[in-house]
């Protein structure tokens, strides 16, 4: 009988690769690369043995940061991996409130992509600092609600909540816009030297704002509308801080 | 000897290709259809090179006017060489009226006074080119007359036949109208592939006709007189006239047109070097799946027409529930054969599945009877083609895709069935949903 085969009796073909298992392998290996960063950042922060939110740490965690990451070619999905990594996090790797926000946060900034969305609905986590110190070109579109700091020292970029952002959204952030659907916390605008900080929803309170402009919904609340043109000129030159109590409120 | 062969093979297309782009730019004008590996080709024009050049069955619809048998006369003049006059001669007509006397041959009515049976042979069963215009004018009644003839090239009348060493078929088709009649399945099934001779579009339409007619290019009333009367007398004396007219038309073509035409010795020879050329394992088993699926069936053991399968076969997905009929043998016959043409024409070593892939809608889109559900969803959809052609061009799309996905695997499959087979072991054969594995399974004994 003819052996209708015959033909593939030597076939050996190599062993099949899926490009997917090219891709996991590749982020898997992109990722552990992170979290062994993120872990020489922590060590870092820790030996300062108690962290402080003050500029000083700030800076000086954010520049290991961004010293970490240097090395790492990571994309906008690695930051996502990264979150989630860090959202489930126990024990190898540690998520520290501030210091895991301004990791993600460097990330942002050092991204390829000019356009970031961070999906942190899933999350458990409200990280702080997001969109700390984003640079002028780039977007970050964080969906879900945010933790404190929000948009902290912002610098140019664009950074949109689709949720509720915590206490100090804006701080001291100098250009650039911070977008938030709904409301956000005490101390909104504090220290803020500049660009737009519009709330859609009701803004709990606001911080001493220095300069740039701030929305409650369609209303601008700060610099505060004059109440005349003669009392105006009797005012300092710097713009007095608008308290919660002041200003209409509108119900979102 | 084998450079030599090598270089005769080359030589040869590079002939070959002088032909296409002459008939191309001077003859039959047209819109590029097909992209092959970056090189633009009208498919029409193509495949009836092909179907000239390695004697096979080509069918040509498409609208009156539109250059059907005029393209088939073209490329046969330059590929056969005889000049069109000849060729005119032996175009058979599909009518109604036609008749076998008028096809094949008719008695000598001179020696059958004499009561002699002599056959007088049509120069359409004489000649390798064999045209056969607007076949579907042709009753079903009569298409039989001309089954055998262009199956095997052997005709037959008075208990005498004639058989064809060398030949090659054209039929055309219009669409349907009131004065045509449905091919039959097993007529259709003898063609090896169908095309349809499109528009070329109005900025190329407006170009025809501009010049002198194309058609006196080919024509050379000289060696047209020597050909017919060789045609009509025979040999006559010790040189062969025909070989003599032959030499005479190529002559004249070279001169008035800078192609050289091929000689017999040159067809047989690429003839054999495309029948050579070899097949690699991925197209045979991309070829193995097209057969499967266009045969198989689950219920039934294999398709047939008039015992359609169920809603809810597990097989749903795969060709094998769209089709009505079952693919016939003569179906791989083709599909070798035009993807070794088309591979011989690339210049590559080896049919690869990319060659089979453009060649298996031609090949499978008139033997295919659809289920009418998949042409209901295939027939609003946008496309170039005829109904026909593009349903076939899809389903080969989706065996593409189903292969592209599944190609290690079957060929593993089939790698093992082979040791299974020769070894007589029991090896555990990988297992697929694709009715390839299923048949596998059946030629193992194990279903």
């Amino acid at each position: 009988m003819v052996n209708p085969f015959q033909a593939f009796r030597h076939y050996a073909g190599a062993r099949r690769e899926l490009p997917l298992d090219r891709i996991i392998a590749q982020r898997d290996h992109v990722l552990q690369q992170l979290l062994q960063g993120y872990q020489t950042f922590v060590e870092e922060e820790s030996r300062q043995l108690v962290w402080v939110v003050e500029q000083g740490a700030l800076s000086r965690a954010y520049t290991t940061a961004v010293d970490v990451l240097q090395d790492i070619h990571f994309t906008v999905e690695d930051v996502e991996d990264m979150c989630t990594e860090l959202d489930g996090a126990s024990g190898a790797t540690t998520p520290l409130g501030a210091p895991s926000g301004l990791f993600i946060a460097a990330m942002c900034n050092y991204t390829e992509e000019r356009d970031i969305t961070l999906n942190l609905r899933s999350m458990t986590r409200r990280w702080p600092f997001l969109g700390y110190r984003l640079p002028g070109g780039r977007r970050l579109f964080l969906e879900g609600d945010v933790g404190d700091f929000v948009g902290a020292l912002l610098e140019g970029g664009e950074v949109t909540v689709t949720g509720n952002a915590g206490n100090y959204a804006g701080i001291g952030m100098r250009s650039g816009t911070l977008q938030i659907d709904y409301s956000s916390g005490k101390n909104t605008g504090e220290g803020m030297r500049g660009g737009v900080l519009r709330v859609q929803g009701r803004i709990a309170e606001l911080g001493k704002v220095q300069q740039g402009a701030i929305f409650e919904g369609d209303q601008q609340v700060f610099p505060a509308a004059p109440e005349s043109p003669t009392t105006s000129g009797s005012k300092s030159s710097r713009p007095e801080r608008v308290r919660p109590e002041t200003v209409q409120r509108k119900t979102s | 000897m084998r450079n030599s062969a090598v270089r005769n093979s080359k030589d040869s297309r590079g002939k070959v290709r002088a032909i296409y782009a002459f008939i191309n730019e001077h003859l039959y004008f047209s819109r590029p259809d097909l992209n092959l590996h970056g090189e633009p080709a009208n498919a029409t024009l193509l495949l009836s090179l092909l179907t000239a050049l390695t004697g096979g069955k080509a069918l040509v619809i498409g609208e009156p006017g539109l250059g059907k048998t005029t393209a088939a006369e073209y490329v046969c003049a330059m590929v056969y060489g005889f000049p069109l006059g000849v060729i005119w001669s032996s175009v058979v007509g599909g009518h109604p009226e036609q008749t076998e006397e008028k096809i094949v041959g008719r008695p000598d009515l001179g020696k059958l006074n004499q009561g002699e049976e002599v056959v007088i042979w049509s120069h359409f069963a004489r000649l390798p080119v064999k045209i056969v215009d607007e076949i579907n004018r042709l009753p079903e009644t009569k298409q039989s007359l001309i089954l055998d003839g262009v199956e095997r090239g052997k005709w037959e009348y008075l208990n005498q036949s004639l058989i064809n060493d060398e030949f090659c078929l054209f039929a055309t088709a219009n669409y349907q109208d009131q004065g045509t009649n449905t091919l039959v399945p097993p007529l259709l099934d003898r063609f090896d592939i169908v095309v349809e001779s499109k528009h070329p579009g109005a900025n190329i339409a407006s170009l025809i006709g501009q010049d002198r007619s194309p058609e006196t290019i080919l024509r050379h009333p000289a060696s047209e007189e020597t050909f017919l009367t060789a045609l009509r007398d025979g040999r006559n004396g010790k040189q062969d006239p025909v070989a003599q007219a032959h030499k005479q038309f190529a002559k004249a073509v070279q001169q008035h047109c800078g192609v050289t035409l091929l000689s017999h010795a040159e067809r047989q020879t690429l003839r054999q070097d495309i029948a050579a050329m070899e097949v690699d394992l991925a197209a045979n088993a991309f070829i193995r799946m097209v057969l499967s699926e266009l045969s198989f069936c689950c219920q039934y053991g294999q398709k047939r027409s008039g015992e359609p399968c169920d809603e809810g076969c597990h097989y749903t997905g795969y060709l094998c529930y769209e089709v009505n009929n079952c693919a016939s043998n003569r179906l791989p016959g083709s599909i070798y054969r035009y993807a070794r043409a088309l591979a011989w024409w690339l210049g590559h070593d080896r049919v690869e599945v990319e060659h089979v892939r453009l060649v298996l809608p031609y090949a499978m889109a008139h033997r295919t009877q659809w289920r009418e559900s998949y042409l209901l969803t295939r027939e609003r959809e946008r496309r170039q083609e005829p109904l026909m052609l593009h349903a076939a061009r899809q389903a080969t799309a989706d065996i593409f895709r189903r292969f592209h996905e599944q190609q290690h695997d079957v060929m593993q499959a089939l790698s093992l069935a082979a040791h299974c087979l020769e070894n007589d072991a029991d090896i555990a054969l990988p297992q697929g949903d694709h009715p390839l594995y299923a048949e596998i399974r059946r030629d193992l004994g194990l279903e």
